[in-house]
Protein backbone atom coordinates (compact mmCIF):
# COMPACT_ATOMS: atom_id res chain seq x y z
CA UNK A 1 0.00 0.00 0.00
CA UNK A 2 1.49 3.47 -0.91
CA UNK A 3 0.41 4.91 2.22
CA UNK A 4 2.54 8.13 2.05
CA UNK A 5 2.09 11.65 0.17
CA UNK A 6 4.40 14.89 -0.99
CA UNK A 7 3.11 18.03 0.38
CA UNK A 8 4.21 20.98 -0.55
CA UNK A 9 2.34 24.12 1.25
CA UNK A 10 3.92 27.36 3.32
CA UNK A 11 3.00 27.69 7.16
CA UNK A 12 3.07 31.58 8.04
CA UNK A 13 4.86 32.22 4.62
CA UNK A 14 7.73 29.61 5.54
CA UNK A 15 8.01 27.28 2.60
CA UNK A 16 7.00 23.35 3.54
CA UNK A 17 8.05 20.52 1.52
CA UNK A 18 7.82 17.18 2.96
CA UNK A 19 6.24 13.35 2.70
CA UNK A 20 3.69 12.36 5.55
CA UNK A 21 1.45 9.55 6.18
CA UNK A 22 -1.72 9.78 3.87
CA UNK A 23 -3.86 9.71 7.10
CA UNK A 24 -1.42 12.41 8.73
CA UNK A 25 -3.97 15.18 9.78
CA UNK A 26 -2.96 19.39 8.93
CA UNK A 27 -2.54 19.49 12.91
CA UNK A 28 -0.25 16.64 13.09
CA UNK A 29 2.18 18.09 10.33
CA UNK A 30 1.45 21.64 12.00
CA UNK A 31 2.83 20.18 15.49
CA UNK A 32 4.56 16.98 14.67
CA UNK A 33 6.61 17.75 11.33
CA UNK A 34 6.83 21.07 11.78
CA UNK A 35 6.96 21.63 15.46
CA UNK A 36 4.74 24.21 15.84
CA UNK A 37 3.00 23.34 18.61
CA UNK A 38 1.02 26.60 19.23
CA UNK A 39 -2.07 24.93 17.69
CA UNK A 40 -3.46 22.91 20.72
CA UNK A 41 -5.13 19.33 19.75
CA UNK A 42 -8.20 18.67 22.08
CA UNK A 43 -11.48 16.74 21.18
CA UNK A 44 -9.59 15.94 17.41
CA UNK A 45 -12.90 15.36 15.71
CA UNK A 46 -14.36 19.30 15.39
CA UNK A 47 -15.94 19.94 18.20
CA UNK A 48 -13.72 21.97 20.60
CA UNK A 49 -12.38 24.71 18.66
CA UNK A 50 -8.98 24.37 20.03
CA UNK A 51 -6.91 23.21 16.39
CA UNK A 52 -8.72 26.11 13.82
CA UNK A 53 -5.92 27.78 11.98
CA UNK A 54 -6.26 29.48 8.88
CA UNK A 55 -6.50 27.99 5.32
CA UNK A 56 -5.82 30.50 2.48
CA UNK A 57 -7.26 33.15 4.89
CA UNK A 58 -10.54 31.15 6.11
CA UNK A 59 -10.42 29.50 9.59
CA UNK A 60 -10.75 25.57 9.75
CA UNK A 61 -10.31 22.77 11.73
CA UNK A 62 -6.91 21.33 11.12
CA UNK A 63 -7.57 18.21 13.44
CA UNK A 64 -10.65 17.79 10.46
CA UNK A 65 -8.36 18.26 7.53
CA UNK A 66 -5.58 15.99 5.91
CA UNK A 67 -2.58 17.38 5.29
CA UNK A 68 -2.66 16.33 1.93
CA UNK A 69 -6.07 18.24 1.22
CA UNK A 70 -3.69 21.77 2.41
CA UNK A 71 -1.66 20.92 -0.58
CA UNK A 72 -0.74 24.59 -2.33
CA UNK A 73 -2.14 26.33 0.44
CA UNK A 74 -0.90 29.03 2.64
CA UNK A 75 -1.65 27.91 5.94
CA UNK A 76 -1.48 30.59 9.55
CA UNK A 77 -0.73 29.62 13.02
CA UNK A 78 -0.48 31.23 16.07
CA UNK A 79 2.74 31.17 15.73
CA UNK A 80 2.47 33.83 12.57
CA UNK A 81 0.20 36.81 14.89
CA UNK A 82 2.86 37.97 16.58
CA UNK A 83 6.20 40.31 15.36
CA UNK A 84 8.87 41.19 17.80
CA UNK A 85 5.73 42.29 19.68
CA UNK A 86 2.85 40.91 20.21
CA UNK A 87 0.09 41.55 17.79
CA UNK A 88 -2.70 43.97 18.95
CA UNK A 89 -5.36 41.50 18.93
CA UNK A 90 -3.04 39.07 21.63
CA UNK A 91 -2.48 42.07 23.88
CA UNK A 92 -6.28 43.29 23.67
CA UNK A 93 -6.88 39.17 25.12
CA UNK A 94 -4.03 39.57 27.60
CA UNK A 95 -5.71 43.46 28.53
CA UNK A 96 -8.92 41.60 28.91
CA UNK A 97 -7.48 38.61 31.08
CA UNK A 98 -9.51 36.56 27.98
CA UNK A 99 -7.25 33.38 29.26
CA UNK A 100 -6.51 31.61 31.99
CA UNK A 101 -4.77 28.23 31.00
CA UNK A 102 -4.21 28.95 27.74
CA UNK A 103 -5.17 26.08 26.05
CA UNK A 104 -8.26 27.36 23.58
CA UNK A 105 -6.34 30.99 23.14
CA UNK A 106 -4.41 29.42 19.68
CA UNK A 107 -8.04 28.33 18.31
CA UNK A 108 -9.51 31.72 19.27
CA UNK A 109 -7.15 34.07 18.56
CA UNK A 110 -7.19 32.26 14.64
CA UNK A 111 -11.13 32.70 14.58
CA UNK A 112 -10.64 36.24 15.77
CA UNK A 113 -7.82 37.28 13.13
CA UNK A 114 -10.34 36.23 10.69
CA UNK A 115 -12.93 38.24 11.70
CA UNK A 116 -10.56 41.45 11.89
CA UNK A 117 -9.25 40.74 8.51
CA UNK A 118 -13.40 40.33 7.14
CA UNK A 119 -13.97 42.60 4.10
CA UNK A 120 -15.29 46.21 5.99
CA UNK A 121 -18.75 45.69 4.74
CA UNK A 122 -19.62 42.20 6.09
CA UNK A 123 -20.91 41.70 9.47
CA UNK A 124 -19.32 40.15 11.71
CA UNK A 125 -20.79 38.24 14.78
CA UNK A 126 -18.26 38.02 17.74
CA UNK A 127 -20.38 35.69 19.86
CA UNK A 128 -21.57 33.73 16.94
CA UNK A 129 -17.55 33.10 16.23
CA UNK A 130 -16.75 32.50 19.85
CA UNK A 131 -19.03 29.74 20.12
CA UNK A 132 -17.53 27.54 17.78
CA UNK A 133 -14.51 27.18 20.81
CA UNK A 134 -14.90 26.18 23.93
CA UNK A 135 -13.11 27.28 26.75
CA UNK A 136 -13.52 25.97 30.51
CA UNK A 137 -11.68 28.70 32.14
CA UNK A 138 -13.07 32.06 31.51
CA UNK A 139 -16.75 32.09 31.12
CA UNK A 140 -16.26 33.38 27.47
CA UNK A 141 -17.56 37.05 28.59
CA UNK A 142 -13.85 38.51 28.60
CA UNK A 143 -12.84 36.54 25.30
CA UNK A 144 -15.77 38.47 23.49
CA UNK A 145 -14.80 41.63 25.63
CA UNK A 146 -11.24 41.08 23.72
CA UNK A 147 -12.07 40.67 20.52
CA UNK A 148 -14.64 43.40 20.12
CA UNK A 149 -12.29 45.71 21.69
CA UNK A 150 -10.07 44.45 19.17
CA UNK A 151 -12.31 44.93 16.14
CA UNK A 152 -13.72 48.30 17.43
CA UNK A 153 -9.89 49.22 17.54
CA UNK A 154 -10.06 48.91 13.64
CA UNK A 155 -10.74 46.03 11.30
CA UNK A 156 -7.64 45.44 8.64
CA UNK A 157 -7.12 43.22 5.23
CA UNK A 158 -6.00 39.85 4.84
CA UNK A 159 -2.04 40.37 4.67
CA UNK B 1 -8.59 9.74 16.96
CA UNK B 2 -6.27 8.99 14.09
CA UNK B 3 -7.45 7.49 11.17
CA UNK B 4 -6.42 3.81 10.03
CA UNK B 5 -4.18 3.71 7.41
CA UNK B 6 -5.49 4.43 3.55
CA UNK B 7 -3.71 5.46 0.40
CA UNK B 8 -4.60 8.91 -0.75
CA UNK B 9 -5.77 10.19 -4.17
CA UNK B 10 -6.06 13.21 -5.49
CA UNK B 11 -9.04 13.85 -8.34
CA UNK B 12 -7.91 16.25 -11.15
CA UNK B 13 -11.20 16.32 -12.16
CA UNK B 14 -14.59 14.35 -12.27
CA UNK B 15 -13.57 11.95 -14.98
CA UNK B 16 -10.47 11.20 -13.04
CA UNK B 17 -12.81 10.84 -9.48
CA UNK B 18 -14.81 8.37 -11.97
CA UNK B 19 -12.17 5.70 -13.44
CA UNK B 20 -10.17 5.94 -9.63
CA UNK B 21 -13.32 4.75 -8.02
CA UNK B 22 -13.81 2.64 -11.19
CA UNK B 23 -10.48 1.05 -10.44
CA UNK B 24 -11.03 0.64 -6.56
CA UNK B 25 -14.23 -0.99 -5.76
CA UNK B 26 -16.07 -0.78 -3.07
CA UNK B 27 -12.58 0.33 -1.21
CA UNK B 28 -12.32 3.74 -2.19
CA UNK B 29 -14.51 6.30 -0.69
CA UNK B 30 -14.60 10.16 -1.33
CA UNK B 31 -13.26 12.76 0.21
CA UNK B 32 -14.63 16.21 -0.23
CA UNK B 33 -15.13 18.77 2.67
CA UNK B 34 -14.18 15.79 4.83
CA UNK B 35 -15.79 18.08 7.81
CA UNK B 36 -18.26 14.04 8.82
CA UNK B 37 -15.86 11.48 7.43
CA UNK B 38 -13.00 12.37 9.34
CA UNK B 39 -14.66 12.18 12.40
CA UNK B 40 -16.32 9.02 11.55
CA UNK B 41 -12.53 7.72 10.13
CA UNK B 42 -10.84 9.17 14.02
CA UNK B 43 -13.43 7.43 15.95
CA UNK B 44 -12.50 4.00 13.26
CA UNK B 45 -15.99 3.76 12.78
CA UNK B 46 -14.96 4.14 9.22
CA UNK B 47 -11.86 2.46 7.73
CA UNK B 48 -11.69 2.47 4.09
CA UNK B 49 -8.50 1.67 2.13
CA UNK B 50 -8.75 4.43 -0.64
CA UNK B 51 -9.73 7.94 -0.58
CA UNK B 52 -10.16 9.90 -3.42
CA UNK B 53 -10.20 13.76 -2.69
CA UNK B 54 -12.47 15.72 -4.42
CA UNK B 55 -11.98 18.78 -2.37
CA UNK B 56 -9.61 20.74 -4.94
CA UNK B 57 -11.62 19.41 -7.91
CA UNK B 58 -12.19 22.49 -9.95
CA UNK B 59 -15.11 20.91 -12.23
CA UNK B 60 -17.22 19.82 -9.41
CA UNK B 61 -16.70 23.20 -7.75
CA UNK B 62 -19.40 24.88 -9.49
CA UNK B 63 -22.40 26.63 -8.74
CA UNK B 64 -24.54 27.29 -11.60
CA UNK B 65 -27.90 28.82 -11.25
CA UNK B 66 -30.61 29.19 -14.21
CA UNK B 67 -34.48 28.32 -15.02
CA UNK B 68 -33.59 25.14 -14.07
CA UNK B 69 -33.02 25.78 -10.67
CA UNK B 70 -29.67 25.70 -8.66
CA UNK B 71 -27.38 23.30 -9.50
CA UNK B 72 -24.14 22.53 -6.69
CA UNK B 73 -20.76 20.62 -7.49
CA UNK B 74 -19.95 18.02 -5.52
CA UNK B 75 -17.21 19.98 -4.27
CA UNK B 76 -18.83 23.48 -3.57
CA UNK B 77 -18.40 24.13 0.16
CA UNK B 78 -21.62 25.57 2.59
CA UNK B 79 -19.53 29.53 2.59
CA UNK B 80 -19.62 29.06 -1.00
CA UNK B 81 -23.00 28.34 -1.70
CA UNK B 82 -24.38 30.48 1.26
CA UNK B 83 -22.68 33.72 -0.14
CA UNK B 84 -23.78 32.79 -4.05
CA UNK B 85 -26.28 35.25 -5.05
CA UNK B 86 -28.54 32.82 -6.25
CA UNK B 87 -29.16 31.54 -2.68
CA UNK B 88 -31.80 35.10 -2.82
CA UNK B 89 -34.35 32.84 -4.47
CA UNK B 90 -33.56 29.76 -2.51
CA UNK B 91 -33.30 31.08 1.76
CA UNK B 92 -34.60 28.00 3.03
CA UNK B 93 -31.24 26.59 1.85
CA UNK B 94 -28.86 29.86 3.43
CA UNK B 95 -31.27 29.60 6.61
CA UNK B 96 -30.32 25.68 6.88
CA UNK B 97 -26.61 26.17 5.94
CA UNK B 98 -26.57 28.04 8.76
CA UNK B 99 -28.17 25.78 11.16
CA UNK B 100 -24.61 23.39 10.37
CA UNK B 101 -22.28 23.60 12.97
CA UNK B 102 -19.72 26.33 13.03
CA UNK B 103 -17.81 28.88 10.67
CA UNK B 104 -15.10 26.63 10.36
CA UNK B 105 -17.04 23.69 9.45
CA UNK B 106 -19.05 25.44 6.83
CA UNK B 107 -15.79 26.73 5.84
CA UNK B 108 -14.73 22.87 4.40
CA UNK B 109 -18.24 20.84 4.89
CA UNK B 110 -20.02 20.47 1.57
CA UNK B 111 -23.64 20.81 0.61
CA UNK B 112 -23.26 17.91 -1.64
CA UNK B 113 -21.29 15.78 0.89
CA UNK B 114 -24.46 15.91 3.31
CA UNK B 115 -26.31 14.98 1.27
CA UNK B 116 -24.58 12.12 0.33
CA UNK B 117 -23.58 11.39 3.87
CA UNK B 118 -27.30 11.26 4.66
CA UNK B 119 -26.59 11.68 8.36
CA UNK B 120 -29.83 11.53 10.72
CA UNK B 121 -29.17 14.98 11.90
CA UNK B 122 -28.30 16.45 8.03
CA UNK B 123 -30.46 19.73 7.67
CA UNK B 124 -29.16 19.48 3.65
CA UNK B 125 -30.42 16.18 2.85
CA UNK B 126 -33.94 16.97 4.63
CA UNK B 127 -34.07 20.45 2.97
CA UNK B 128 -33.42 18.24 -0.84
CA UNK B 129 -36.05 16.31 0.09
CA UNK B 130 -38.80 19.24 0.15
CA UNK B 131 -37.20 20.87 -2.43
CA UNK B 132 -37.80 17.78 -4.78
CA UNK B 133 -33.70 17.74 -5.35
CA UNK B 134 -32.57 15.60 -8.27
CA UNK B 135 -28.93 14.09 -7.52
CA UNK B 136 -26.78 13.45 -10.32
CA UNK B 137 -24.47 10.37 -10.19
CA UNK B 138 -21.63 9.58 -12.73
CA UNK B 139 -19.62 6.76 -13.24
CA UNK B 140 -17.31 5.63 -15.67
CA UNK B 141 -20.05 3.93 -17.08
CA UNK B 142 -21.96 6.95 -17.25
CA UNK B 143 -24.23 9.17 -15.57
CA UNK B 144 -27.50 8.80 -14.20
CA UNK B 145 -30.18 11.45 -12.24
CA UNK B 146 -31.89 10.47 -9.38
CA UNK B 147 -34.69 11.89 -7.19
CA UNK B 148 -33.79 12.68 -4.00
CA UNK B 149 -36.93 10.58 -2.78
CA UNK B 150 -35.17 7.58 -4.70
CA UNK B 151 -31.76 8.62 -3.46
CA UNK B 152 -31.75 8.82 0.65
CA UNK B 153 -32.37 5.27 2.58
CA UNK B 154 -32.30 4.92 6.29
CA UNK B 155 -29.78 6.66 8.13
CA UNK B 156 -26.46 7.18 6.35
CA UNK B 157 -27.56 5.19 3.05
CA UNK B 158 -28.24 6.10 0.10
CA UNK B 159 -28.72 3.93 -2.97
CA UNK B 160 -25.32 4.99 -4.69
CA UNK B 161 -23.21 2.20 -6.31
CA UNK B 162 -19.69 1.31 -5.21
CA UNK B 163 -18.00 3.12 -8.53
CA UNK B 164 -20.37 6.02 -8.45
CA UNK B 165 -19.69 9.55 -6.92
CA UNK B 166 -22.35 12.54 -6.69
CA UNK B 167 -21.24 14.88 -9.21
CA UNK B 168 -23.66 17.89 -8.24
CA UNK B 169 -27.58 18.31 -6.90
CA UNK B 170 -29.81 20.37 -8.25
CA UNK B 171 -32.74 22.37 -6.32
CA UNK B 172 -35.27 22.90 -9.09
CA UNK B 173 -36.94 26.70 -8.82
CA UNK B 174 -39.81 26.74 -6.50
CA UNK B 175 -41.63 28.82 -8.59
CA UNK B 176 -44.05 31.88 -7.48
CA UNK B 177 -46.71 30.95 -4.74
CA UNK B 178 -44.65 28.43 -2.79
CA UNK B 179 -43.63 28.86 1.06
CA UNK B 180 -40.83 27.31 2.95
CA UNK B 181 -40.78 26.38 6.17
CA UNK B 182 -36.99 25.35 8.65
CA UNK B 183 -37.33 25.17 12.30
CA UNK B 184 -34.48 23.31 14.70
CA UNK B 185 -33.80 22.90 17.68
CA UNK B 186 -30.26 22.40 19.23
CA UNK B 187 -29.20 22.50 22.86
CA UNK B 188 -26.53 25.34 21.50
CA UNK B 189 -26.08 26.45 18.46
CA UNK B 190 -23.84 24.97 15.88
CA UNK B 191 -24.26 21.11 17.79
CA UNK B 192 -26.22 18.80 16.42
CA UNK B 193 -29.79 19.16 16.41
CA UNK B 194 -32.23 17.65 19.06
CA UNK B 195 -34.52 17.73 16.07
CA UNK B 196 -35.47 19.72 13.06
CA UNK B 197 -38.60 20.11 10.24
CA UNK B 198 -39.17 21.64 7.30
CA UNK B 199 -41.42 22.12 4.63
CA UNK B 200 -42.23 23.58 1.33
CA UNK B 201 -45.77 24.20 0.52
CA UNK B 202 -47.28 25.50 -3.12
CA UNK B 203 -50.59 27.54 -3.18
CA UNK B 204 -53.31 28.25 -5.52
CA UNK B 205 -53.66 31.90 -6.47
CA UNK B 206 -56.83 31.78 -3.83
CA UNK B 207 -55.12 30.62 -0.92
CA UNK B 208 -55.30 27.04 -0.70
CA UNK B 209 -52.61 24.52 -0.84
CA UNK B 210 -52.35 22.82 -4.27
CA UNK B 211 -49.02 20.49 -2.71
CA UNK B 212 -46.82 20.25 0.12
CA UNK B 213 -44.06 18.36 1.23
CA UNK B 214 -42.63 17.74 4.94
CA UNK B 215 -39.09 16.36 6.29
CA UNK B 216 -37.85 15.78 9.75
CA UNK B 217 -34.40 14.94 10.34
CA UNK B 218 -33.07 14.36 14.01
CA UNK B 219 -35.22 13.49 16.76
CA UNK B 220 -34.27 9.88 16.94
CA UNK B 221 -34.67 8.73 13.40
CA UNK B 222 -33.50 9.39 10.16
CA UNK B 223 -34.05 12.09 7.43
CA UNK B 224 -37.39 11.23 6.01
CA UNK B 225 -40.45 12.60 4.41
CA UNK B 226 -44.22 12.57 6.54
CA UNK B 227 -47.13 11.66 3.84
CA UNK B 228 -49.80 11.30 6.55
CA UNK B 229 -48.80 14.76 7.32
CA UNK B 230 -48.58 16.29 3.57
CA UNK B 231 -51.78 15.01 2.80
CA UNK B 232 -53.66 16.73 5.96
CA UNK B 233 -52.14 20.01 4.50
CA UNK B 234 -53.18 19.08 1.03
CA UNK B 235 -56.76 18.06 1.71
CA UNK B 236 -57.15 21.12 4.13
CA UNK B 237 -57.40 22.80 1.09
CA UNK B 238 -57.82 26.52 1.88
CA UNK B 239 -54.94 27.11 4.02
CA UNK B 240 -55.17 26.68 7.55
CA UNK B 241 -57.24 24.14 7.61
CA UNK B 242 -55.75 20.27 9.36
CA UNK B 243 -52.53 22.29 10.28
CA UNK B 244 -52.64 20.91 13.90
CA UNK B 245 -53.76 17.75 12.61
CA UNK B 246 -50.79 17.68 10.45
CA UNK B 247 -47.74 18.93 13.00
CA UNK B 248 -49.12 16.57 15.24
CA UNK B 249 -49.01 13.95 12.34
CA UNK B 250 -45.52 14.65 11.49
CA UNK B 251 -44.34 14.19 15.07
CA UNK B 252 -46.33 10.91 15.54
CA UNK B 253 -44.90 9.31 12.02
CA UNK B 254 -41.22 10.86 13.07
CA UNK B 255 -41.02 9.46 16.54
CA UNK B 256 -41.51 5.99 18.32
CA UNK B 257 -44.64 5.79 20.91
CA UNK B 258 -42.47 6.12 23.82
CA UNK B 259 -40.34 9.09 23.20
CA UNK B 260 -42.48 11.88 24.32
CA UNK B 261 -39.68 14.46 24.63
CA UNK B 262 -39.35 14.41 20.81
CA UNK B 263 -42.92 13.83 19.78
CA UNK B 264 -43.77 17.23 21.39
CA UNK B 265 -40.97 18.78 20.58
CA UNK B 266 -41.28 17.47 16.58
CA UNK B 267 -44.85 19.24 16.78
CA UNK B 268 -44.29 22.27 17.79
CA UNK B 269 -40.92 22.47 15.03
CA UNK B 270 -43.56 21.49 12.99
CA UNK B 271 -46.07 24.15 13.48
CA UNK B 272 -43.86 26.77 13.39
CA UNK B 273 -41.68 25.76 10.03
CA UNK B 274 -46.02 25.24 8.62
CA UNK B 275 -46.40 29.05 9.49
CA UNK B 276 -43.04 30.05 8.27
CA UNK B 277 -44.26 28.65 4.75
CA UNK B 278 -47.47 30.45 5.31
CA UNK B 279 -49.80 27.94 6.69
CA UNK B 280 -52.03 29.53 9.80
CA UNK B 281 -51.81 27.49 12.92
CA UNK B 282 -53.28 27.61 16.47
CA UNK B 283 -49.92 27.12 17.77
CA UNK B 284 -47.96 29.43 16.35
CA UNK B 285 -49.84 32.48 15.62
CA UNK B 286 -48.82 32.42 11.59
CA UNK B 287 -49.44 34.74 9.43
CA UNK B 288 -52.29 34.90 6.31
CA UNK B 289 -51.38 35.21 3.12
Amino acid sequence: MNATVEVELTINEAPVDTRVDSRTTLADLIRDVCGLVGTKLGCEHGVCGSCTILVDDLPVRSCLMLAASAQGSSIRTVEGLAGDDLSDLQCSFRDHHALQCGFCTPGLLMTAQALLEAPEDEEIDVRDAVSGHICRCTGYETITAAIEASVRAGRRPAP
Amino acid sequence: MKPAPFTYHRAESAAHAAELLADLGDDGRILAGGQSLLPMMGLRLLAPKHLVDISRTADLATIESSADGLTVGAAATYRSVARHRAVDQFKIIGTAIGHVGHEPIRNRGTVVGSIAHNDPAGELPAVALVLGAEVRLRSARGSRSVSIDDFLTEAYSTTISDDELVESVRFPQPGAGTGHGFSEYSRRPGDYASAGVTCQVRFHADGSVAGCRVATFAGGGSVRRHPVAESHIAVGGIAGLNVELAARATAASATDDDDRYHRRLIEHLAADAFSQAGLRTALSGGRSR
